[in-house]
């Protein structure tokens, strides 16, 4: 088995390798316990070297599009088959692979967190074979390009992600956050399913290209964007969707909810392929992109209001997750709503449509940084509540560190990733309409003041009598935080080279939508 | 963490009751919030049942790939049964994804019923 | 709880019954209608009738326990995707039917139109048939044994004891 082979068949590996350690581990955790923990963190290393090799390759040779069950010599269409393709094909460019990349890294870091921060617990071999389950359901995510697969890797998600939730049962508040969470999204998924049913129903294929190719707009087709748009909203955390989110976040163990917020922007990368690659240019771009800037102006601002008056710190981030969806939404509605008009495009549209994904990805570095900081604090202090904590930062060194980096980042400050993103996103929308700019800025400005205000309660302040024998968290740990630390400061300090590198593939495959269909249809 | 049960206190939740058997009562909606419950119901359920009276049952618009799998299923794949060789051949993978779905259901009723030695 | 005598008896001819008919279903699902997931729904049901009729705890310990059950159930998808790694690693890629008319194991081509049925064809599907099958029954299993080890089951005497209490009140009204 040669290199070559290995690398043409990186894109079944991916899935293949966590959902193999995800079935070994309850055997694992049977027979050899001690080695369980290190079963569970070698497969997180490997599949996300998988997902950065895979990185690497698209960046270097294009688009991968690869058959599940091709006969050997057979192409992506089999000649007899009349121009379609039969089976499930993976289609994974630059929009996708900057998702891999993003997943990789906060998978790795909540693994190592989770491994410390779990060890007290019982049934841990589900619990990290679940952990791993969802790692697999957010790559196959944003790799498919076969709708009914989109679905499967979704429930895969949903499931997932909702037990991973209820781990800490604690009385039945873990199980009523989980409980919503599962409802929520399987509601959502029904309505995903419902679009997808209508859209094969006419066009007799599941495969994304082909149904872009000979896409027409007619009632029906509106009516299963409509309802594929809803039901990824909710996924991702939406305002009129959002209800599951902050119980859901608030009683999760808080490594599971850095990865929650990968798998919520899997639904985000799902709605922008959704939007940009299938349906194109077919509706007009103008109602359907401010339709999304509705969406994000709202999300952003009742983010921001309902996380002020929160005392569960972590419901509290939780908001602000909710609020900083919006900013993503905003800058990718704002690319959408000026989508025909070229030199539009070229001026601000593509710099929105590159700050919106620049903040995907940042958004899932600082924000898992933040929730790490954070469980750390109730790692060892078993408080929740503001009122309640301080001083710890006389004894928690690292761990203040950490969570200054995030607040700093998340408000825009500039050495750090949040302010380029922003930066970016708030050129683009004042050229396009200076009120959202303007309450874009409000809200960050909220955002600011909720943090600072939280990191003076937790962190500053003489030191509380009951705090007094709380030590600094293990390595381990501090080494998960400051993974997600170092690329929050590496994208801060080199944010021309990251955009080049990673965003601007990623906004070029989502804007040319005929090479999409070119990849699969054209070329074999 | 048996002190966490009594901090924990999220802003949206009010007083949580014993629920007896004798509290149950009917819940007492009024009269705007029932008809803006039945109105929502009439537009969903008619929404959801648009596609019915649009397509036409049996005689579909397109069938190209539903004729391929159909023609060329005992052929290329061995099996007397379209179905089986649909779910395990030309869509296996989806059939993989659907036991993992499965595998991830049983892993979290297994840790949800846990029992703590 | 405890059946009678004749639940007990019916209990214990009918499981292994249950589960000759639902191996057949799953072994027969490239010729009949079948397949892997009803046929281990089907095994499953053998497990509910034992529980059923017996303790929850006679059936831990003589018939079959959860740790078992959870081996089984990893067994069966380490098998479904060792099967379809295999296609990757012997031809060309994830999933391809490697054993179809090959003449190995399930390998026999298969006459076309209308035939009589051979068992031993169409590749590796009856291979994922069985792997699915026992990943099923392996799984509702579980769900079942651990939704059922939460339930306080009565005793013999308090059955009795409830029966005498249920027939005076009765004599009563």
């Amino acid at each position: 088995m040669n290199v070559d082979f290995l690398t043409a068949s990186l894109p079944a590996l991916l899935i293949t390798v966590p959902l193999f350690g995800a079935f070994l581990t309850p055997v694992c955790g049977r027979f050899l316990p001690n080695a369980r923990d290190a079963w569970v963190i070698l497969t997180s290393i490997v599949s996300s070297a998988i997902a950065v090799l895979l990185a690497v390759q698209v960046y270097a040779k294009g688009t991968i599009v690869y058959v599940f069950g091709a006969a050997p010599g057979l192409g992506t269409i089999p000649a007899d088959s009349g121009g379609m393709p039969i089976r499930i094909l993976f289609h994974i460019d630059g929009f996708g692979v900057f998702m891999l990349i993003s997943a990789a890294i906060v998978s790795f870091a909540g693994i190592l967190y989770l491994t410390v921060s779990q060890s007290r617990r019982s049934s841990r071999s589900e619990f990290y074979a679940l952990y791993l389950l969802l790692v697999a359901g957010i790559f196959g995510m944003v790799s498919t390009d076969d709708l009914f697969n989109f679905f499967v890797f979704l429930e895969i998600n949903s499931l997932a992600a909702s037990a991973l939730t209820a781990y800490h049962r604690n009385g039945g508040l873990a199980i009523e956050g989980a409980l919503k969470y599962l409802i929520i999204n399987t509601v959502g998924g029904l309505m995903i399913l419902f679009a997808i049913g209508l859209l094969y129903a006419k066009y007799n294929s599941l495969n994304m290209a082909v149904i872009a190719s000979q896409l027409s707009l007619t009632t029906l087709n509106l009516l299963a964007l409509i309802l594929l748009i809803a039901g990824l909203a909710t996924k991702a955390g939406v305002v009129p969707f959002h209800f599951a989110t902050p119980d859901a976040y608030s009683v999760a163990p808080s490594g599971v909810t850095t990865l929650m917020i990968v798998a919520s922007q899997a639904g985000l990368y799902g709605l922008f392929r959704i939007i940009f690659s299938v349906y194109g240019s077919m509706f007009t771009p103008a109602a359907v992109g401010w339709i999304v800037i509705i969406l994000g102006v709202l999300s952003m601002f009742i983010g921001v209001t309902m996380a002020i008056p929160q005392k569960d710190i972590k419901r509290l981030l939780s908001y602000h997750a909710v609020s900083q969806t919006g900013y993503m939404l905003l800058g990718v509605g704002t690319a959408l709503a000026i989508f025909d008009d070229t030199t539009l495009i070229n001026t601000f549209g593509r710099m929105a449509m590159e700050g919106g994904l620049f903040h995907i990805i940042n958004h899932a570095l600082y924000k898992g940084l933040l929730f790490l900081a954070v469980g750390a604090v109730i790692y060892r202090t078993g408080v929740w509540n503001l009122n309640q904590m301080g001083g710890l930062g006389h004894k928690m060194k690292w761990t203040m560190i950490f969570f200054l980096i995030g607040t700093l980042a998340i408000a825009g400050i500039p050495p750090f990733n949040g302010f380029a993103s922003k930066l970016m996103i708030y050129e683009s929308t004042f050229a396009f309409n200076p009120a959202i700019a303007v309450i874009a800025m409000v809200v960050s400005i909220l955002t600011l003041a909720s943090f600072m205000k939280v990191f003076h309660s937790v962190f500053m302040g003489p030191e509380l009598p009951e705090y007094a024998n709380v030590r600094e968290v293990p390595k381990r740990m501090l080494a998960g935080m400051a993974i997600l630390a170092v690329f929050v400061i590496a994208f801060g300090f080199v944010p021309d080279l990251t955009v080049n590198i990673l965003i601007a593939p990623a906004a070029d495959a989502l804007l040319h939508q005929e090479q999409y269909i070119l990849c699969v249809l054209g070329g074999g | 963490m048996l002190a966490v049960r009594g901090e924990r206190h999220s802003p949206n939740r009010g007083s949580v009751a014993p629920l007896n058997a004798g509290d149950m009562q009917q819940a007492h909606y009024p009269l705007p919030q029932k008809l803006g419950v039945i109105s929502l119901i009439i537009v969903v359920t008619l929404i959801l049942m648009l596609p019915a009276f649009s397509l036409s049952f049996g005689h579909p618009a397109a069938s190209a790939t539903d004729q391929y799998y159909i023609s060329h299923s005992q052929a290329n794949t061995g099996s007397n049964n379209v179905v089986t060789a649909i779910v395990f051949d030309f869509r296996g993978f989806d059939t993989l994804g659907e036991a993992t779905v499965l595998f991830v259901t049983v892993l979290g009723v297994a840790m949800l019923f846990r029992r703590i030695h | 709880m405890v059946t009678g005598l004749i639940g007990r008896t019916a209990g214990r001819l009918l499981v292994p019954g249950i589960f000759i008919f639902g191996f057949y279903i799953i072994t027969h699902g490239h010729l009949s209608p079948g397949g892997g997931f009803q046929g281990g729904a089907v095994i499953a049901t053998g497990v509910a009738l034992g529980l059923v009729c017996y303790n929850y705890r006679e059936c831990m310990e003589n018939f079959i326990e959860t740790k078992n059950l959870k081996l089984i159930e990893s067994a069966g998808l380490i098998l479904f995707i060792c099967t379809a790694l295999a296609g990757l690693v012997l031809a060309s890629s994830f999933f391809f039917n490697w054993l179809n008319a090959s003449g190995g194991l399930f390998g026999d081509p298969v006459a076309c139109g209308v035939n009589a049925g051979n068992i031993f064809t169409a590749g590796f599907i009856p291979v994922l048939n069985f792997a699915v099958g026992i990943e099923v029954f392996g799984g509702l299993s579980i769900v079942l044994l651990a939704m059922f080890a939460g339930l306080r089951e009565t005793t013999q005497e308090e059955d009795e004891r409830e029966a005498v209490n249920f027939v005076q009140t009765e004599k009563e009204k």
